[in-house]
């Protein structure tokens, strides 16, 4: 316990600024870097894939409020994806098929958080349980090979390619979604639940709050948000694959975590911030052709670091040794 | 040279504005064993913190033989020959004496390579105990010695860094009678080979016994510095200065009719294995209480009385109607809140802001008709519980966990009163609060108790028979007693609280 540092400037807003810095010198290397990192081509590509990974952390950000961890979003989703892609593939409508495929998420979020929420398993183990059982399902509806058919007749690719006002429709449900759980986190009761649950589960429980159902929401929306991602994916690469939502994991933990670290709790803002900043990270050094590989690391390292400075301040961690001789006065 | 060893003056030290010392002063003489007292939260523990390094003092100044120091971190302490021997103290267990005594200390050639000179350390050590002739093996391993044994080892790694000043921080409480012997021999020698020794305890009589002096703390202040004459201590004189008021005052006066209506009925309650035939009417206008021992299934009953455990049989009835509690919220629904028995864990949220602590049981309050939080209302009624309950604050947006215990437990009753509840039950309300807040807290359960039906459930007798007005105590999961408080004893109380022998008598 020490005493709070009233410094010319708040903890807040020096991580704030510490992040902002960050994020514009990557931006500058990038752009140095590579020449077309600035087209609008680009940028409109950065915002598709912003949006895919945002959407899933954003799912996240909630199982991550109530204290708990979500290993299972990315494998569901990808039963979600391929659910829809099979539905297409027996010729309904497209809006019939995303709505099957938010359902199929659903069921396995509510699974999931039943196990953490009502029954008090370890969550990330069970997580990864239940998510290999999603994923070993989604290969049941093609024995694991592409769905191609009605694909580019039936206008699911539309979620990805049709644009309002010029303005592509990922980008549009991206913030949707998040006008609506930023109302949801940060100005509604509903909001405070779900932050008291992550804080002290006892707490709110002698408070009054349903803590089994909130845990059991949190994993819905998570599993729900990263069907609606990976979906927009499979309308992207025209075909629904079975592993087209595997390469979320790491990028949403780390905007979450990014978002964490900026403002000292999973907020949605801030995983909007960790989102944006991971995806261009990601979009960079897919423009200078490096393996994947090498951003996978640079994503996962980056989490490492959010997770880091998520429990500390990290201006205090700054100001205190050199202020330890004077501060004897 | 000074006069004193050690002089400390005007130590301010303040943690998010609230002072834990304000203008404390403290001295101490070559050779001297000087008692430290106060109460818990008093400020003595702060005190000897700033003086071994480990907080920074916000002002005032430190003296060690007359020459003002700086003392920035526990390096700077141990340079200045300061050392502390904490309550348990801290040895490896698998390493010998010698080899703890210089544990750190190893070697004087700070290369990674340079040999463990075991030999050498052990001369080293055998010379320390030539000129402290202390009895303890230093060969054995630390896991095979006593209490004592290992608190005279951590003693002796403290005078082989040529400490002059040794603090000793409730050295006797895990120690037995006859090692508590062997401790004052330890510190009568220490004394007379000029090592100045500061004193923490809790028991008078060790004052007594072996210390010189004494300096009396009270909410962070040296209220007094009085000599020890041997033999001789004035207890009621130092009780009434640790504590600053009378003990009596510290309960508000009882209701004076009986209460009227039965708001909040227990009939015949039982929990497997926890707790049996527990009944109980509790009435608007007085408090009634329920006082066993820690594990006689009082935590138990509370948690059953608010429905966050399910009852195997018994009835509950509130407003005169039965209640079938499944949740914590449809306690709520009827009008019931508990103040839970572990602050920390059970009643607040220390993360959270107290606006947000405050509000969090009765939501419904602050938010309109699309449940979006009205901010400015949520605020405005904060603003207000926090002025009734006189919580210590600068802001209601500051977080629960950095405020007192005492304030924050204030909040967790805030959180009661703001559901608007007309049956409150308080678990253990002022464990872990100062004598203050405490009063604080009793007046307030009192006020309550005017217009709702009060409970409280502990396992401090004197907080059960100075608050409540009809009161049943607890043993083994069963009453065996029940009574008005003014027609009983806290000594006939406490009796029944440890067996079921005494004849059991309900006065009501």
């Amino acid at each position: 316990m020490n005493k709070e540092k009233k410094g010319p400037i708040s903890n807040e807003l020096f991580t704030l600024l510490v992040f902002v810095i960050l994020f514009l010198s990557v931006l500058a290397a990038f752009s140095m870097l590579n020449r077309n990192f600035f087209s609008v081509r680009n940028m409109l590509n950065i915002l598709k894939h912003v949006s895919v990974i945002a959407i899933a952390a954003l799912g996240l950000t909630f199982v991550i409020a109530v204290g708990h961890a979500d290993i299972s979003f990315y494998m569901t989703s990808c039963f979600s994806a391929m659910l829809m892609s099979w539905l297409i593939a027996r010729g309904l409508s497209p809006l019939l098929c995303i709505a099957a495929g938010i359902a199929g998420g659903l069921v396995w979020g509510a699974f999931s958080g039943f196990v953490v929420g009502r029954y008090k398993l370890p969550d990330k183990i069970s997580t990864i349980a239940i998510g290999s059982i999603a994923f070993g399902m989604a290969y049941l509806f093609s024995d694991g090979a592409f769905i191609y058919t009605n694909f580019t007749s039936s206008g699911i690719t539309d979620l990805n390619n049709a644009r309002l006002f010029g303005i592509p429709v990922p980008v549009l449900i991206m913030a949707a979604l998040y006008l609506a759980a930023y109302v949801v986190m940060e100005r509604s009761k509903y909001g405070r639940q779900f932050y008291s649950v992550g804080y002290n589960k006892k707490a709110a429980f002698f408070s009054g709050i349903g803590v089994d159902r909130v845990i059991v929401v949190a994993f819905v929306v998570c599993s729900a948000m990263a069907a609606v991602s990976t979906m927009i994916t499979s309308a992207a690469q025209g075909n629904g694959n079975v592993k087209s939502g595997l390469t979320l994991l790491m990028p949403c933990f780390s905007a979450v975590y990014i978002g964490f670290a900026v403002f000292k709790k999973p907020s949605v803002i801030g995983t909007f911030l960790g989102a944006v900043f991971t995806a261009m990270i990601q979009n960079g050094f897919t423009l200078m052709s490096v393996p994947f590989y090498y951003s996978d690391m640079v994503v996962s390292g980056l989490l490492i670091l959010a997770i880091l400075f998520s429990r500390f301040e990290l201006s205090s961690q700054l100001a205190r040794r050199p202020k330890q001789q004077k501060e004897g006065r | 040279m000074s006069e004193y060893r050690l002089e400390m003056k005007g130590i301010v030290k303040e943690f998010l504005s609230m002072r834990a010392l304000d203008n404390a002063d403290f001295r101490l003489k070559e050779g001297e064993v000087h008692a430290l007292l106060g109460i818990n939260g008093a400020g003595k523990s702060t005190m000897i913190k700033v003086l071994s390094g480990v907080y920074q003092k916000d002002s005032g100044k430190i003296f060690i033989d007359g020459r003002e120091l700086e003392i920035g971190n526990p390096a700077d302490a141990i340079k200045a020959g300061i050392s502390t021997v904490y309550q348990d103290p801290q040895v490896v267990p698998s390493f010998t004496g010698y080899e703890n005594i210089y544990l750190g200390a190893e070697n004087n050639k700070k290369t990674f390579f340079s040999a463990l000179n075991r030999k050498a350390m052990r001369e080293k050590a055998k010379k320390l105990l030539e000129e402290f002739p202390l009895d303890v093996d230093i060969d054995k391993p630390v896991y095979l010695l006593s209490a004592i044994e290992r608190e005279i080892i951590a003693v002796l790694r403290a005078l082989s860094k040529r400490s002059n000043i040794l603090i000793l921080d409730e050295p006797t409480s895990i120690l037995t009678e006859k090692e508590r012997q062997i401790l004052f021999d330890l510190v009568r020698l220490l004394k007379s080979k000029g090592v100045s020794i500061i004193y923490i305890t809790h028991h008078l009589d060790e004052v007594s016994e072996i210390c010189d002096a004494m300096t009396i703390f009270r909410n962070g202040q040296t209220v007094a510095s009085l000599p020890v004459e041997k033999g001789k201590v004035e207890t009621e004189q130092i009780a009434e200065l640790m504590l600053g008021k009378k003990l009596t005052a510290l309960y508000p006066p009882k209701a004076e009719e009986p209460g009227t209506e039965v708001l909040f009925e227990a009939r015949d309650l039982n929990l497997g294995g926890k707790f049996e035939h527990i009944s109980f009417a509790a009435k608007r206008g007085e408090i009634y209480g329920i006082f066993g021992l820690v594990g006689s299934g009082i935590d138990e009953i509370s948690k059953v009385l608010y429905g966050a455990m399910y009852k195997s049989s018994g009835e509950l009835l509130a407003h005169g109607r039965r209640l079938a509690l499944r949740s914590t919220a449809q306690a709520l629904k009827n009008g019931i809140f508990l103040v839970p028995g572990d602050r920390k864990a059970e009643g607040q949220i220390g993360d959270m802001p107290i606006t947000m602590n405050l509000t969090i049981a009765k939501m419904q309050r602050i938010v309109n008709r699309l449940g979006l939080v009205r901010r400015r209302k949520e605020n405005a009624l904060s603003e207000e519980m926090v002025q009734k309950l006189s919580i210590a604050t600068p802001s209601i947006q500051k977080k629960v966990g950095e405020l007192s215990g005492g304030n924050q437990q204030k909040t967790v009753i805030g959180k009661g009163l703001f559901t608007e509840a007309d049956i409150y039950i308080f678990t253990e309300p002022t464990v872990g609060v100062d004598v203050g807040a405490k009063s604080g807290i009793y007046e307030i359960m009192r006020e309550l108790s005017k217009t709702a039906a009060v409970i409280i459930i502990s396992s401090d007798c004197e907080e059960v028979f100075g608050m409540a007005d009809r009161a049943q105590v607890i043993y083994k999961g069963k009453c065996t007693f029940e009574s008005e408080t003014r027609l009983t004893t806290l000594h006939q109380m406490l009796v029944h609280a440890v067996s079921f022998e005494a004849p059991a008598g309900r006065a009501v």
